[in-house]
């Protein structure tokens, strides 16, 4: 075992313990893994990011699916009877304007918020590397015109673009699919692009080119696969503001119609009360935090460990 | 005999940033069904060039390629795509230099070379492919290939990746193997193997063999007939016994002086010549002879003019107009070159 720079080596704690003990037998519990340098520790320092945030987004998910077990309130029940109750025992997140219970909804909302920013980072994902490695292989006019497309689409602002494509097609999920898919899938385009070009160089494209196989098993089977690993690096990492963007575009009222619960109309309604119900706005809000929080660990882990397998 | 593969005329240009230029220049040779045909060279010399223009697979498109490429008589550089990509793999199959990197890094062997056999219909199906491929592995000589065949490539050796390679090629048992540099990154114990696995598997699939090599060794091991190639062009073709018993062409001479030799007799004899200088930039060749400048027996008759293969006795050519000298001179590297002759050479090296 060697020195680690983040304690001591395990001879040394056991030397200490011996000398500080004389004659007396040192515990193996000290052993090495559980010391601060030991193996153990270690791998959980390494991999402490990509378990606590994969915890947290698993204790998210699980609320969000079992949403209906968790509270007894319907999230979308009016109560005008009810309104604007602080947080307490009844409702631990108090009620809204209408009476409806804010934990509920908070919970209900998550599963939409989840799923949308899972979807608005997939589609484009695939959207961008499909294009990017059939650029990046065929080369000529056909990447010339992706890229310049690419070139294009990443002048405008992330948000901008989102708003103007929902603008046009109307609220609802399914034009936030579209106008995330448009605003985020140069990226992986552009990334794609530059492995395949290494990559379509290689001696096993040139074998698989000898073999006679068609240039779209290729470029699905053997290119592709070999050159994913930057683009999903880049996708858990940018699922955190692939959220925050849906969360946005929702708060200014371009996502679901109420009054399905969101996490960011949830915000926008809230905000002309925030002075006499500041839970309206701060509960929701919190969650998400805390789901950014848990999509940024899970994030870093992800890519920590594919990079590292990647540079073996 | 009928020839298996007959390559007329052919000349394969590659655009760059300098230019176009002419990496194959009009080059002849022919393949019977079943022989192993040596193709030898400097680094450079266009060899390997060869092989991906029968493949049709020059590193850039479109094509500059004119000649005519025969594969049991059909004009490879006429067919149409789709055509092409039925033979190629099927009919024709290469093995490139370097195994490892000619494997897919995410797929597991077996896959890779049971993919062969699937896209070009040799096996019915998934299980069929199996079967075949154990038998295929076994054949090639990797062991106990019921437990290897899931394994992913960097978990084989370099000679091991070879055979695997040599196994995705035969998979749809071709009749043309187009062995690029195959033992060049292997040690010579594994080269060894892997020329006789390629003899072993000639014999018994009646496959003709393209060797491509810088190693007059491997020449003398496994081909029956070579051609020696120089700046793009065939300069000397002969079967191999007879050009390494009196080589026509100095260049020839100069490649066979450089391979040391175990059993030599005086030390003196058995002394590695390297030929001085280096090959010509191939953007702006010498006129003439290309070799001309480094060669001892040069005259200015060499220095102008084309030089085409001609034929000395049947089935034996060169293009050096100077052989009957080098037959008399004998060892025409014995002596050191005067040094003077050198620095035009080694300036188009650079």
């Amino acid at each position: 075992m060697r020195r680690s720079t983040r304690g001591w080596h395990m001879s040394e704690v056991r030397a200490a313990a011996a000398a500080a003990l004389p004659g007396q037998r040192v515990p193996e519990m000290l052993g090495p893994r559980f010391l601060p340098g030991g193996a153990f520790v270690r791998r959980l320092g390494r991999r402490g990011t990509l378990i606590a945030g994969g915890g947290m987004l698993a204790a998210i998910l699980l609320a969000s699916v079992f949403a209906a077990q968790i509270t007894p309130y319907d999230p979308i029940a009016q109560n005008l009877r009810n309104t604007l109750q602080p947080p307490g025992l009844a409702h631990p997140f108090g009620t809204d304007n209408f009476g409806r219970d804010v934990f509920s909804r908070v919970l209900h909302a998550a599963r939409t918020d989840i799923q949308i920013g899972f979807f608005c980072v997939l589609f484009p994902w695939l959207l961008g590397s499909l294009l990017g490695a059939v650029a990046g292989y065929l080369g000529g006019l056909v990447d010339t015109v992706v890229m310049r497309t690419v070139d294009t689409f990443m002048a405008f602002p992330f948000l901008i673009m989102a708003i103007g494509v929902i603008a046009v097609l109307g609220p609802g999920v399914t034009s936030m699919y579209v106008a995330l898919t448009l605003s985020g899938w140069s990226m992986y385009a552009r990334i794609v692009r530059a492995e395949v070009l290494v990559a379509r160089r290689s001696d096993y494209v040139l074998a698989a080119r000898a073999m006679g196989y068609s240039d779209a098993r290729i470029v699905l089977r053997h290119i592709l696969p070999n050159v994913v690993t930057p683009t999903i690096i880049f996708a858990v990492t940018s699922m955190v503001l692939v959220i925050l963007a849906t969360v946005t575009l929702s708060f200014l009222g371009l996502g679901l119609p109420p009054p399905t619960p969101t996490w960011g109309t949830m915000i926008a309604e809230g905000r002309n009360f925030i002075f006499t119900a500041w839970w309206m706005v701060t509960l929701p809000g919190l969650a998400i935090v805390v789901t950014g929080l848990a999509l940024s660990l899970l994030g870093d882990g992800v890519a920590d460990l594919l990079r590292g397998e990647s540079s073996r | 005999m009928s020839a298996l593969l007959e390559v007329r005329n052919l000349t394969t240009r590659i655009q760059t940033r300098r230019g176009v230029l002419t990496i194959v220049d009009d080059v002849s040779f022919s393949l019977e069904e079943g022989e192993c045909f040596g193709l030898v060279g400097e680094s450079g010399s266009g060899k390997s060039m060869i092989c991906r223009s029968i493949l049709r697979l020059p590193p850039t498109s479109p094509a500059l390629m004119s000649g005519r490429i025969a594969f049991e008589g059909q004009d490879l550089l006429a067919l149409p795509d789709r055509e092409m990509t039925r033979l190629c793999g099927r009919r024709i199959a290469m093995v490139v230099q370097d195994a490892i990197a000619a494997l897919n890094p995410v797929l597991p062997v077996g896959r890779q070379i049971a993919e062969a056999m699937l896209e070009h219909g040799v096996a019915a199906n998934r299980r069929d492919a199996r079967a075949r491929v154990l038998a295929l592995m076994r054949k090639v000589g990797i062991p106990a290939p019921e437990r290897r065949i899931d394994d992913y490539p960097h978990e084989f050796s370099g000679g091991m990746c070879q055979r695997v390679v040599i196994a995705a090629a035969l998979a749809c048992a071709p009749r043309l193997l187009l062995a690029d540099e195959p033992t060049t990154a292997l040690d010579v114990t594994i080269q060894d193997q892997i020329l006789k696995l390629l003899g072993e598997l000639q014999q018994e699939m009646r496959l003709a063999v393209l060797l491509v090599t810088h190693d007059m060794g491997v020449v003398a091991q496994s081909c029956r007939r070579v051609a020696v190639m120089y700046a793009g062009r065939i300069v000397e073709l002969a079967e191999t016994a007879a050009l390494f018993d009196q080589p026509l062409h100095p260049y020839s001479a100069g490649l066979l002086s450089c391979v040391p030799s175990v059993d030599g007799a005086a030390e003196e004899a058995t002394r590695l010549r390297p030929i001085p200088g280096g090959p010509p930039d191939i953007a702006d060749p010498p006129e003439g002879c290309r070799f001309h400048p480094r060669c001892p027996l040069a005259i200015g008759a060499c220095q102008s003019g084309a030089f085409p293969l001609f034929e000395v006795r049947p089935g034996r050519f060169t293009a050096c107009i100077r052989h009957e000298e080098l037959a008399r001179a004998g060892n025409i590297w014995a002596e050191p070159m005067p040094a003077a002759r050198a620095p035009e050479a080694a300036e188009a090296a650079e």
